[in-house]
Protein backbone atom coordinates (compact mmCIF):
# COMPACT_ATOMS: atom_id res chain seq x y z
CA UNK A 1 0.00 0.00 0.00
CA UNK A 2 1.28 3.44 -0.93
CA UNK A 3 1.24 4.94 2.55
CA UNK A 4 3.78 7.64 1.65
CA UNK A 5 1.26 9.55 -0.40
CA UNK A 6 -0.97 9.91 2.67
CA UNK A 7 1.73 11.36 4.94
CA UNK A 8 1.31 15.04 4.10
CA UNK A 9 -2.44 14.59 3.69
CA UNK A 10 -2.63 13.64 7.37
CA UNK A 11 -1.26 17.04 8.33
CA UNK A 12 -3.67 18.83 6.00
CA UNK A 13 -6.55 16.71 7.33
CA UNK A 14 -5.71 17.81 10.88
CA UNK A 15 -5.92 21.42 9.70
CA UNK A 16 -9.20 20.81 7.82
CA UNK A 17 -7.49 21.91 4.63
CA UNK A 18 -8.42 18.94 2.43
CA UNK A 19 -11.22 18.89 -0.08
CA UNK A 20 -13.89 16.24 0.22
CA UNK A 21 -12.48 13.85 -2.38
CA UNK A 22 -9.15 13.62 -0.57
CA UNK A 23 -10.89 13.38 2.82
CA UNK A 24 -12.83 10.33 1.59
CA UNK A 25 -9.67 8.80 0.15
CA UNK A 26 -7.67 9.39 3.35
CA UNK A 27 -10.45 8.23 5.70
CA UNK A 28 -10.79 5.02 3.74
CA UNK A 29 -7.05 4.49 3.97
CA UNK A 30 -7.02 5.21 7.73
CA UNK A 31 -9.76 2.63 8.26
CA UNK A 32 -7.54 -0.01 6.62
CA UNK A 33 -4.02 0.98 7.70
CA UNK A 34 -3.13 0.78 11.41
CA UNK A 35 0.26 2.44 10.85
CA UNK A 36 -1.20 5.55 9.25
CA UNK A 37 -3.96 5.67 11.85
CA UNK A 38 -1.30 5.56 14.60
CA UNK A 39 0.59 8.30 12.80
CA UNK A 40 -2.57 10.42 12.62
CA UNK A 41 -3.35 9.96 16.34
CA UNK A 42 0.20 10.63 17.51
CA UNK A 43 0.60 13.66 15.26
CA UNK A 44 -2.67 15.10 16.57
CA UNK A 45 -1.49 14.45 20.13
CA UNK A 46 1.91 16.06 19.43
CA UNK A 47 0.20 19.24 18.23
CA UNK A 48 -2.27 19.38 21.13
CA UNK A 49 0.47 18.76 23.74
CA UNK A 50 2.64 21.49 22.21
CA UNK A 51 -0.21 23.98 22.07
CA UNK A 52 -1.25 23.37 25.67
CA UNK A 53 2.32 23.39 26.94
CA UNK A 54 3.16 26.78 25.45
CA UNK A 55 -0.18 28.26 26.53
CA UNK A 56 0.60 27.28 30.11
CA UNK A 57 4.02 28.93 29.81
CA UNK A 58 2.69 32.28 28.62
CA UNK A 59 4.23 34.98 30.80
CA UNK A 60 3.92 38.70 31.40
CA UNK A 61 6.56 41.10 30.14
CA UNK A 62 8.83 41.96 33.11
CA UNK A 63 8.33 45.59 34.14
CA UNK A 64 12.00 46.54 33.58
CA UNK A 65 11.92 45.07 30.07
CA UNK A 66 8.83 47.06 29.20
CA UNK A 67 10.30 50.27 30.68
CA UNK A 68 13.39 49.86 28.49
CA UNK A 69 11.26 50.07 25.34
CA UNK A 70 9.64 53.32 26.47
CA UNK A 71 13.01 54.70 27.58
CA UNK A 72 14.51 54.04 24.13
CA UNK A 73 11.48 55.41 22.34
CA UNK A 74 11.76 58.66 24.30
CA UNK A 75 15.40 59.00 23.27
CA UNK A 76 14.27 58.62 19.64
CA UNK A 77 11.51 61.24 20.07
CA UNK A 78 14.07 63.70 21.46
CA UNK A 79 16.47 63.07 18.56
CA UNK A 80 13.64 63.64 16.10
CA UNK A 81 12.90 67.05 17.63
CA UNK A 82 16.33 68.35 16.77
CA UNK B 1 -0.76 62.16 30.97
CA UNK B 2 -2.59 59.57 33.12
CA UNK B 3 -5.93 60.76 31.74
CA UNK B 4 -4.62 60.71 28.19
CA UNK B 5 -3.49 57.08 28.49
CA UNK B 6 -6.90 56.13 29.90
CA UNK B 7 -8.56 57.81 26.94
CA UNK B 8 -6.24 56.01 24.50
CA UNK B 9 -6.92 52.67 26.13
CA UNK B 10 -10.49 52.70 24.80
CA UNK B 11 -9.54 53.60 21.22
CA UNK B 12 -9.68 51.02 18.45
CA UNK B 13 -6.41 49.80 17.01
CA UNK B 14 -6.84 51.50 13.62
CA UNK B 15 -7.49 54.85 15.34
CA UNK B 16 -4.31 54.42 17.39
CA UNK B 17 -2.34 53.59 14.25
CA UNK B 18 -3.60 56.74 12.49
CA UNK B 19 -2.69 58.86 15.49
CA UNK B 20 0.71 57.20 15.85
CA UNK B 21 1.42 57.86 12.16
CA UNK B 22 0.77 61.54 12.91
CA UNK B 23 3.49 61.44 15.57
CA UNK B 24 1.17 60.97 18.56
CA UNK B 25 3.75 59.19 20.73
CA UNK B 26 1.24 58.22 23.39
CA UNK B 27 -0.83 56.43 20.75
CA UNK B 28 2.23 54.45 19.60
CA UNK B 29 3.02 53.57 23.20
CA UNK B 30 -0.53 52.28 23.65
CA UNK B 31 0.07 50.00 20.64
CA UNK B 32 3.25 48.77 22.33
CA UNK B 33 1.35 48.05 25.56
CA UNK B 34 -1.33 46.09 23.72
CA UNK B 35 1.07 43.93 21.73
CA UNK B 36 4.19 43.55 23.84
CA UNK B 37 3.18 40.34 25.65
CA UNK B 38 2.59 38.48 22.37
CA UNK B 39 5.93 39.55 20.91
CA UNK B 40 7.83 38.83 24.15
CA UNK B 41 6.34 35.32 24.35
CA UNK B 42 7.09 34.74 20.67
CA UNK B 43 10.72 35.66 21.43
CA UNK B 44 10.83 33.23 24.35
CA UNK B 45 9.61 30.41 22.13
CA UNK B 46 11.85 31.19 19.17
CA UNK B 47 15.03 32.14 21.00
CA UNK B 48 14.65 30.15 24.21
CA UNK B 49 15.82 32.69 26.79
CA UNK B 50 14.62 35.88 28.49
CA UNK B 51 17.56 38.09 27.47
CA UNK B 52 17.15 37.46 23.75
CA UNK B 53 13.35 37.73 24.06
CA UNK B 54 13.76 41.14 25.74
CA UNK B 55 16.16 42.30 23.00
CA UNK B 56 13.82 41.04 20.31
CA UNK B 57 10.90 42.88 21.88
CA UNK B 58 12.77 46.16 22.04
CA UNK B 59 14.18 45.90 18.51
CA UNK B 60 10.78 44.97 17.09
CA UNK B 61 9.02 48.04 18.50
CA UNK B 62 11.85 50.40 17.57
CA UNK B 63 11.82 49.02 14.00
CA UNK B 64 8.02 49.27 14.01
CA UNK B 65 8.21 52.92 15.11
CA UNK B 66 10.45 53.81 12.17
CA UNK B 67 8.51 51.65 9.69
CA UNK B 68 5.01 52.75 10.75
CA UNK B 69 4.64 55.42 8.01
CA UNK B 70 4.94 52.54 5.50
CA UNK B 71 2.26 50.41 7.21
CA UNK B 72 -0.69 50.43 4.82
CA UNK B 73 -3.09 48.27 6.79
CA UNK B 74 -3.16 45.51 4.15
CA UNK B 75 -2.60 42.99 6.95
CA UNK B 76 -3.55 43.17 10.62
CA UNK B 77 -1.20 45.31 12.71
CA UNK B 78 -0.25 42.24 14.79
CA UNK B 79 0.66 40.29 11.61
CA UNK B 80 2.84 43.19 10.52
CA UNK B 81 4.55 43.25 13.92
CA UNK B 82 5.13 39.48 13.78
CA UNK B 83 6.77 39.95 10.39
CA UNK B 84 9.23 42.44 11.89
CA UNK B 85 9.75 40.23 14.95
CA UNK B 86 10.40 37.03 12.97
CA UNK B 87 12.91 38.82 10.72
CA UNK B 88 14.72 40.05 13.82
CA UNK B 89 14.60 36.54 15.29
CA UNK B 90 16.17 35.08 12.12
CA UNK B 91 18.99 37.64 12.35
CA UNK B 92 19.65 36.63 15.95
CA UNK B 93 19.61 32.94 15.00
CA UNK B 94 22.10 33.58 12.19
CA UNK B 95 24.41 35.43 14.60
CA UNK B 96 24.27 32.47 16.97
CA UNK B 97 24.89 30.05 14.07
CA UNK B 98 21.57 28.30 14.71
CA UNK B 99 20.65 26.40 11.51
CA UNK B 100 17.63 27.98 9.84
CA UNK B 101 16.62 25.20 7.44
CA UNK B 102 18.96 22.25 7.97
CA UNK B 103 17.70 19.30 10.01
CA UNK B 104 20.01 17.24 12.19
CA UNK B 105 19.39 14.22 9.93
CA UNK B 106 18.64 14.26 6.23
CA UNK B 107 15.07 14.27 5.01
CA UNK B 108 14.80 10.81 3.53
CA UNK B 109 16.35 9.03 6.48
CA UNK B 110 14.15 10.92 8.92
CA UNK B 111 10.88 10.34 7.08
CA UNK B 112 11.60 6.72 6.36
CA UNK B 113 12.24 6.14 10.04
CA UNK B 114 9.10 8.00 10.99
CA UNK B 115 7.14 5.87 8.73
CA UNK B 116 8.37 2.38 9.35
CA UNK B 117 8.14 2.69 13.07
CA UNK B 118 4.91 4.16 14.37
CA UNK B 119 3.75 3.08 17.81
CA UNK B 120 0.45 4.67 18.87
CA UNK B 121 1.25 6.31 22.19
CA UNK B 122 -1.57 8.86 22.00
CA UNK B 123 -3.50 7.17 24.81
CA UNK B 124 -0.47 6.39 26.95
CA UNK B 125 -1.11 7.82 30.45
CA UNK B 126 2.35 9.43 30.27
CA UNK B 127 1.30 11.48 27.23
CA UNK B 128 0.20 14.21 29.61
CA UNK B 129 1.64 17.54 30.67
CA UNK B 130 1.79 16.42 34.30
CA UNK B 131 4.68 14.30 33.07
CA UNK B 132 7.69 16.58 33.71
CA UNK B 133 10.01 14.47 31.54
CA UNK B 134 7.68 14.88 28.61
CA UNK B 135 7.50 18.66 29.06
CA UNK B 136 11.30 18.93 29.04
CA UNK B 137 11.49 16.70 25.96
CA UNK B 138 8.81 18.69 24.17
CA UNK B 139 10.62 21.97 24.74
CA UNK B 140 14.00 20.49 23.75
CA UNK B 141 12.49 19.02 20.60
CA UNK B 142 10.87 22.31 19.53
CA UNK B 143 14.24 23.98 20.19
CA UNK B 144 15.96 21.37 18.02
CA UNK B 145 13.86 22.32 14.98
CA UNK B 146 15.78 24.43 12.45
CA UNK B 147 14.97 28.13 13.00
CA UNK B 148 12.57 28.65 10.09
CA UNK B 149 10.70 25.40 10.79
CA UNK B 150 10.41 26.26 14.47
CA UNK B 151 9.07 29.70 13.56
CA UNK B 152 6.45 28.28 11.20
CA UNK B 153 5.43 25.59 13.69
CA UNK B 154 5.08 28.17 16.49
CA UNK B 155 3.17 30.65 14.30
CA UNK B 156 0.75 28.01 13.01
CA UNK B 157 0.30 25.38 15.69
CA UNK B 158 0.84 27.52 18.79
CA UNK B 159 -0.13 31.07 17.82
CA UNK B 160 -2.90 30.04 15.43
CA UNK B 161 -1.93 32.04 12.32
CA UNK B 162 -3.25 30.69 9.02
CA UNK B 163 -0.94 29.33 6.33
CA UNK B 164 -1.82 32.37 4.16
CA UNK B 165 -0.88 34.81 6.93
CA UNK B 166 2.42 33.00 7.53
CA UNK B 167 3.14 32.94 3.82
CA UNK B 168 2.83 36.74 3.73
CA UNK B 169 4.78 37.19 6.96
CA UNK B 170 7.74 35.12 5.79
CA UNK B 171 7.60 35.67 2.00
CA UNK B 172 7.10 31.95 1.36
CA UNK B 173 4.55 30.21 -0.85
CA UNK B 174 1.53 28.64 0.87
CA UNK B 175 2.57 25.10 -0.23
CA UNK B 176 6.06 25.71 1.24
CA UNK B 177 4.48 26.79 4.54
CA UNK B 178 2.23 23.71 4.61
CA UNK B 179 5.11 21.41 3.84
CA UNK B 180 7.22 22.93 6.63
CA UNK B 181 4.37 22.59 9.12
CA UNK B 182 4.08 18.93 8.20
CA UNK B 183 7.80 18.28 8.47
CA UNK B 184 8.03 20.01 11.84
CA UNK B 185 5.17 17.92 13.17
CA UNK B 186 6.78 14.72 11.86
CA UNK B 187 10.06 15.68 13.52
CA UNK B 188 8.42 16.44 16.87
CA UNK B 189 6.21 13.37 16.72
CA UNK B 190 9.28 11.25 16.04
CA UNK B 191 11.08 12.69 19.08
CA UNK B 192 8.09 11.93 21.32
CA UNK B 193 7.71 8.45 19.79
CA UNK B 194 11.35 7.69 20.63
CA UNK B 195 10.64 8.66 24.24
CA UNK B 196 7.60 6.40 24.52
CA UNK B 197 9.45 3.52 22.86
CA UNK B 198 12.51 3.84 25.05
CA UNK B 199 10.30 4.06 28.16
CA UNK B 200 7.97 1.24 27.11
CA UNK B 201 6.84 -0.75 30.13
CA UNK B 202 8.37 1.69 32.65
CA UNK B 203 4.91 2.64 33.90
CA UNK B 204 3.43 6.06 34.34
CA UNK B 205 5.77 8.73 35.69
CA UNK B 206 3.28 11.39 36.60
Amino acid sequence: MKCEKYLELISLYLDKELDQMLIDDLEEHLSLCARCLALFHTMEKTVSLSRTYYKQRHCKVPRNVSSQIFYHLRIIYKKEKF
Amino acid sequence: MEQKSKALAVLKENELIERAKNKDHAAFEELVKRNQARIYNLGLKLLGNKEDAADLLQETFINAYYALPKFEGKSAFSTWLYRIATNNAFMKMRKKKIPLVRFESDRDASEQKNFTDVPDWSNDPRAHLKNEELKILLEKSVDALPGKYKTIFVLHDIEGFSTEEISKMLDLSVPAVKSRIHRSRMFLRDKLSQYFQSHAGHGAKL
